[in-house]
């Protein structure tokens, strides 16, 4: 039984109207969307997703999934990277506007319960991280960003997280490099690693996992219809077989996935 | 005007639907816990993936492309396999609340045969067969079978001799001429046509500079397909005597009873669905509603009453 239905019982998802509550340019690139939600699902896990859609009507026709990365009572934030015509509507809504909310959805992180939790974040892959770090104090994040145009994402993300170490491609902000040169501290006995980001960097972060012998789970990003497995448009190829992204995913052990089959 | 309060409820043929409504194929999950209760509001059934005889994985690439109003899809017929449907699914989404209908992809006539047979054999309730002479996203079989009156007809005829049970066949948009490819598959032993399937299309993706499909091609569905389905619903119901159910770009009640107009008897939902679970219960709820406002008791008033005036 997946983990949708383990919380819902007979009802197998929450669709629900919701509403702009704060909007928070970060940068040019990205923003962060407050939203007030009538009826609260549960509490989102790291790693879960909703399926926005905007309701004036049918263009944009389908929600995008968007990763959760916090909550406060009856307001749920999602981090929204401007990248092309929907993103740009949800930007430009005003406060009060209602949206549709499909979700909480997918599964989250494992916790193993000990030992660390060395998340690797790319860019915007910082969201469910977020909601992880002030629950958990055995949470540490490493944050790569491609060069100094992204400066806003890492003060913004300084605010939210004191556990925060930051690199980028052109060095100009942070450490030189990528997140992955931090996979070297990782005890392979005890931690497990978490990544989310363009699919490019999670298949390094996999091979590199594979290499240490670390376990780690990557949360990956596919085109979406519907989000809770009727479509079959988010098929994704593992060892195990086909899954789907939605109710199987999006979090998946990094060795499980067919990585030359990812696009 | 009528009195009483109207009721959704119709047959298609000798399958009784609670509502005019059904969730066209390839768009719901097999999970039991979405074949009962509130999310089968408004429905009166619900079909399923399509099924082949052996699992297909599907196609590779992206499958899925957002166009103004619609939606390309390229899924390409994954599924279990009939055995695997049979043992894993079936029994789950039987116990439901809501009437299943098999959608089966039309392969070769001896697959599809056995398929058929297959279910005939195991069947545990079936409301009926929806046979996909349509199917855009494969190589071997799929919409070729729609595409001219004569493979129609010897498809329908192959299944309808494997198949005892309620027979509708679902027909493609890409065919010489929808009326006699309609008359064809009627004469063949069809119990009522779904017209339509989704519309052959392409995307280009400007950033890779190529086909974002990997077969190239893939199906247009969504409101932007809703005139051009209207249409084919309007001509292949003027050329058969049994029932039609519209499927092309449903979103709304506006929409569901202009099919009906039209001359569908009920009509699928897929896309639109995705975009908003509660689209059934909505448009059901909206076809109520001007069947109350017109004094018409049941929606079978509204089937082909486009037509009364002699236009089609």
């Amino acid at each position: 039984m997946n983990f949708m239905l383990r919380q819902f019982g007979a009802f197998p998802v929450i669709e629900q109207e919701v509403f702009v509550a704060d909007k928070t340019n970060i940068g040019e690139k990205l923003f962060l969307l407050s939203l007030e939600t009538r009826q609260r699902a549960y509490l989102p896990e790291p790693g879960q997703f909703v399926m926005l859609r905007t309701t004036q009507g049918l263009d944009p026709l389908l929600g995008r999934p968007f990763a959760i990365c916090g909550f406060q009572g009856d307001r749920l934030d999602i981090l929204v990277a401007i990248v092309g015509r929907g993103t740009r509507l949800l930007r430009d809504l005003r406060p009060g506007t209602r949206l549709s909310m499909r979700g909480p959805l997918g599964n989250p992180f494992p916790d193993r319960l000990e030992g660390n939790i060395h998340c690797l974040a790319g860019s915007v892959g910082i969201a469910p991280f977020l909601i992880a770090h002030p629950s958990n104090a055995r949470v540490e994040i490493h944050l790569g960003v491609p060069g100094e145009e992204w400066a806003p994402l890492v003060d913004w993300a300084k605010g939210k997280t004191d556990r925060l170490t930051v690199y980028s491609e052109d060095g100009k902000v942070g450490i030189h490099g990528n997140p992955l040169l931090s996979l070297e501290a990782v005890d392979k006995k005890t931690d497990v690693v978490w990544a989310c980001g363009p699919n490019g960097m999670l298949k390094a972060v996999s091979r590199e996992c594979g290499r240490l012998g670390v376990e780690a789970y990557v949360s990956l990003e596919t085109r979406m219809a519907c989000g809770v497995g009727g479509c079959h448009g988010c098929t994704v190829r593992t060892v195990g077989g086909l899954k789907k992204n939605c109710t199987d995913g999006p979090v998946f052990r990094a060795e499980e996935v067919l990585w030359d089959e990812i696009r | 005007m009528k009195s009483g309060k109207p009721v959704p409820s119709i047959s298609i043929g000798t399958v009784f639907l609670r509502a005019p409504l059904v969730i066209a194929s390839g768009t719901w999950p097999h999970q039991q816990e979405f074949w009962k209760g509130a999310v089968t509001e408004g429905i009166g059934a619900i079909c399923t993936k399509a099924l082949t005889l052996h699992p297909r994985s599907g196609n590779p690439g992206i499958r899925l492309w957002e166009t103004p109003c619609g939606l390309l899809n390229s899924i390409g017929l994954q599924n279990p396999g009939i055995a695997s449907f049979l043992e894993e699914d079936l029994p789950g989404i039987c116990a439901g609340d809501v009437k299943v209908i098999a959608n089966v992809a039309m392969e070769t006539e001896l697959e599809t045969v056995q398929v058929l047979e297959t279910l005939a054999e195991k069947d545990r309730g079936l409301a009926a067969v929806e046979l996909n002479i349509s199917c855009p996203n494969v190589d071997r079989g799929g919409m070729a079978w729609g595409s001219e009156p004569l493979q129609a007809a010897r498809a329908v005829k192959a299944a309808r001799a494997a198949w005892g049970g309620p027979l509708w066949v679902k027909l493609t948009p890409h065919c010489t001429d929808i009326a006699s490819v309609a008359k064809a598959s009627e004469e063949a032993g069809a119990d009522a046509l779904v017209v339509a399937n989704t519309w052959l299309g392409m995307a280009i993706d400007t950033n890779t500079e190529s086909p974002v499909f990997s077969r190239i091609v893939a199906g247009l569905s969504g409101p932007a397909v809703f005139p051009l389905s209207l249409r084919l619903v309007w001509e292949a119901s003027s050329a058969v005597k049994i029932p039609v159910v519209g499927c092309g770009g449903v979103s709304s009640s506006e929409d569901a009873v202009a099919m009906m107009f039209a001359g569908a008897s009920a009509v699928e939902i897929g896309t639109a669905h995705f975009a908003d679970l509660a689209c059934p219960g909505r448009v059901t709820k909206g076809i109520l509603d001007h069947l109350s406002a017109k004094g018409y008791a049941s929606p079978m008033e509204l089937v082909g009453r486009g037509k009364r005036s002699g236009a089609g």
